[in-house]
């Protein structure tokens, strides 16, 4: 409501405003594509403010951890990939390799090494069906936005009909003030679309719910069809990403691998290769998209008028009703980490499927970019720390540092380049346990740097020219508030009990 | 060997203390630690300060704001300077969540302490105003064309128009040509007719009536004698 009087408004509040008038005065076809871009990007964004609201987004700690692990393991494969021939000792790897093709599942599909194929037509037809499967969901699941504004219309006009002749003249002089591009409450809005307006207007005369908001999370909370359009998307983009995106992009061998032999012919190789290709098409902006507009669930502000006339204090902070990213352990605070880390795994999947190992310097290519990515993945992990929970935090930095030191330890099996030699598997071995203690050691101390910082900030010379870094320090604070509060409440519960328990693990390491 | 020291130079690193300050973002100040405590509201607003051109900060400031139930003046305006500072498109969908947070906490609010009906008034009176200020202009058009020595009546039958559909109409608006005017006559008409029907359906029902009533009379009179005869 405040915003209503805010004169500002954003470059694209500013376009739409334009091009809904020229779209009445001209209707010239950019003015008309513009304002269809932003009306599917109302769509979009509500769309992924349903999924975002929907239970199945949630993730608890443990379905997190399995994730991360299977995860792990996958980009483990880059590793020790047997396609490629590196030269690790196999006594000491193969176990590993057999627990990482249970993860791989492709790898069963498409074979692992000399006996790769360029796909079999049901494997990437099934996953091309899988994919646009999920794009006919997110369809299915906009329409269902979409009917649910135009019903939110309707009984908007259904409470206009029963009011005087007078009223409705002047309401609709209303809409004509609008058309004539004069400010107005509703076109001040920083997010400044006719559907929203009208769903908004259509609450506030029916005395119904709230805002578009209200009728997201109720739809989210009821529908199946977003549950299910939810729960897909999250296992496909996160532990079916890489096996999906093998197998879809596997037809296209043909083309790199001139060596492969197949009892194919032109055209049904040829079929495949769209069959996957279309089947990308569905699946990668529904990934990127799930893994961009990301948003904590549950995110509500409390009515501040039950709480003037309850006479409490609005600003006043309590652990139980603090609602944020908490529940889901998978939330993360910044998405573009995690749609860097997507992008990664799906690029080196699709360079790893598509690359033959015919010589030493493209194995040399691959572990270099591997180990970058790895690096990167580390460095960024260690320093923004993305996840909310910062047990994930800590978990992810330990996976990211076994991954760098598996990429170190195959450098030094290439150097070597003898399958015979044992060095770079104890190496890995060896070490991975101690760098995975020693990063988490690292992220602690960090965390507690960025504390102190946040205590003294004030007093600090030195000002914090990083966007991100500014936004952890805010969020490592809040969070040790939380706990605090959180441990302050516990020790208040168990002296009003007379017990002397100890808190459970669930509400001490809740962030 | 290698791996060796690189392990024992890893753990080394790890368990002294200065190798932790990997940055020097982080200085130890600890005799002014007490004086110098901020709360979040107050980080985030030095923070915005230090990053005027972050519209990231900005949103995350925002969206911290909602969890600690700060005022929501506040978060609107940490939403209007993101927007100022053309966000990437995973912001501008924070921006969106943020604002729908906004909307339903301000609606629900409103609903209950009854502002939806002011706000409705509000915004009708203003639109009554502008609607009269708009017809007067052109009732001082029609009378400075009528004044003229030869004036156009084409544009003086414009003006005239233009303050009946103001006034009257709402054909304007929607492009069509049936009027709440019309209507109304409409309706009225169908009812004078409708009641003249009904009027005339009565009285012939009533004349009928009396009609019957009459004969029935006479012939009770008719048959008076004849009673009293046989009495």
């Amino acid at each position: 409501m405040e915003l209503d009087g805010l004169s500002h408004t954003t470059a694209s509040a500013d376009s739409s405003k334009q091009s809904r008038r020229h779209g009445i005065n001209g209707g010239s076809v950019v003015n008309l594509l513009q304002q269809a871009g932003l009306t599917c990007r109302h769509y979009w964004f509500l769309l992924f403010a349903a999924v975002n609201s929907s239970p199945a987004a949630a993730t608890d700690t443990v379905t997190a951890v399995i994730a991360c692990v299977i995860q792990t393991l996958q980009v483990l494969w880059f590793a020790f990939s047997t396609a490629h021939q590196f030269p690790w000792n196999s006594t000491y790897v193969d176990f590993l390799i057999q627990l990482i093709k249970v993860t791989r599942f492709d790898l069963f599909i498409d074979g692992s090494g000399a006996d790769s194929t360029n796909g079999t037509l049901a494997a990437v037809a099934l996953s091309a069906i899988s994919a646009w499967i999920l794009a006919a969901l997110a369809s299915i699941v906009i329409y269902q936005l979409y009917v649910l504004g135009t019903a939110s219309e309707r009984s908007l006009r259904r409470s206009r009909a029963g009011s005087a002749i007078a009223v409705q003249s002047l309401e609709s002089n209303t809409s004509s003030l609008r058309s004539d591009g004069q400010a107005s409450a509703q076109t001040s809005r920083i997010f400044d679309f006719s559907m929203r307006s009208s769903l908004h207007d259509a609450s506030r005369s029916t005395g119904g719910q709230g805002g578009t908001s209200v009728d997201v999370v109720h739809f989210a909370a009821h529908s199946t069809t977003l549950s299910v359009f939810t729960a897909l998307l999250k296992w496909c983009s996160t532990v079916l990403l890489m096996p999906m995106v093998a197998l879809l992009i596997a037809p296209l061998r043909m083309f790199a691998f001139t060596t492969l032999t197949s009892t194919d012919s032109g055209a049904l190789e040829y079929t495949k290769v769209i069959i996957g290709l279309a089947g990308l098409l569905a699946l990668l902006p529904l990934v990127l998209s799930y893994h961009t507009f990301r948003w904590p669930r549950l995110l509500r502000l409390p009515n501040s008028a039950l709480s003037i006339a309850a006479n409490a204090q609005p600003s006043a902070v309590k652990p139980s009703d603090v609602a944020s990213g908490v529940n889901d352990a998978l939330a993360v605070a910044n998405t573009r980490f995690n749609l860097l880390f997507t992008l990664m795994n799906a690029s080196l999947t699709a360079i790893y499927t598509l690359t033959p190992a015919t010589s030493a310097m493209t194995r040399w290519v691959l572990c270099s970019l591997f180990l970058t990515s790895s690096v990167i993945k580390l460095a960024l992990t260690y320093r923004y720390m993305p996840h909310y929970n910062f047990s994930m935090v800590r978990l992810h930095a330990a996976t990211q540092a076994v991954l760098c030191w598996a990429g170190f330890a195959l450098t030094i099996t290439l150097m070597y380049h003898d399958a015979s030699q044992v060095a770079g598997a104890l190496l890995f071995w060896t070490g991975s346990p101690l760098v995975a203690a020693v990063v988490v050691l690292l992220v602690t101390q960090r965390r507690s740097n960025l504390l102190q910082y946040a205590r003294d900030a004030r007093c600090s010379k030195d000002k914090i020219t990083d966007e991100h870094v500014a936004e952890l320090v805010v969020r490592v604070m809040l969070s040790e508030l939380k706990q605090d509060e959180l441990l302050q409440h516990g020790s208040t519960d168990t002296n009003e009990r007379g017990t002397n328990c100890v808190f459970s693990s669930e509400r001490v390491f809740v962030c | 060997m290698n791996a060796v020291r690189i392990v024992y130079s890893a753990v080394n690193a790890s368990l002294s203390a200065d190798t932790f300050c990997l940055d020097n973002l982080f200085p130890t100040t600890e005799n002014t630690k007490k004086e110098a405590d901020l709360s979040p509201v107050e980080l985030l607003q030095l923070f915005c300060a230090h990053l005027p051109k972050s519209s990231l900060i900005q949103c995350q400031a925002a969206r911290y704001c909602i969890e600690l139930r700060a005022h929501r003046q506040k978060i609107a305006m940490h939403l209007v300077q993101a927007a100022a500072k053309r966000p990437s498109l995973d912001l501008q969908f924070s921006m969106f969540c943020i604002q729908s947070v906004l909307d339903e906490s301000y609606d629900s609010d409103a609903q209950q302490l009854g502002l939806h009906r002011y706000l409705k008034f509000r915004n009708l009176n203003l639109q009554a105003s502008k609607e009269v200020v708009t017809a007067a202009r052109c009732q001082q058009r029609f009378f400075t064309e009528l004044l003229l020595p030869t004036p156009d009546m084409q544009r003086m039958r414009e003006q005239g128009r233009v303050g009946f559909d103001y006034m009257f109409t709402d054909a304007r608006v929607n492009g069509s040509a049936e009027t709440p005017l019309l209507t109304v006559i409409v309706t009225f008409l169908v009812l004078c007719v409708a009641l003249q029907l009904m009027n005339e359906s009565l009285s012939a029902a009533n004349g009928l009536f009396l009609q019957s009533l009459k004969i029935h009379k006479n012939a009770e009179v008719s048959n008076l004698p004849a009673c009293r005869n046989y009495l």
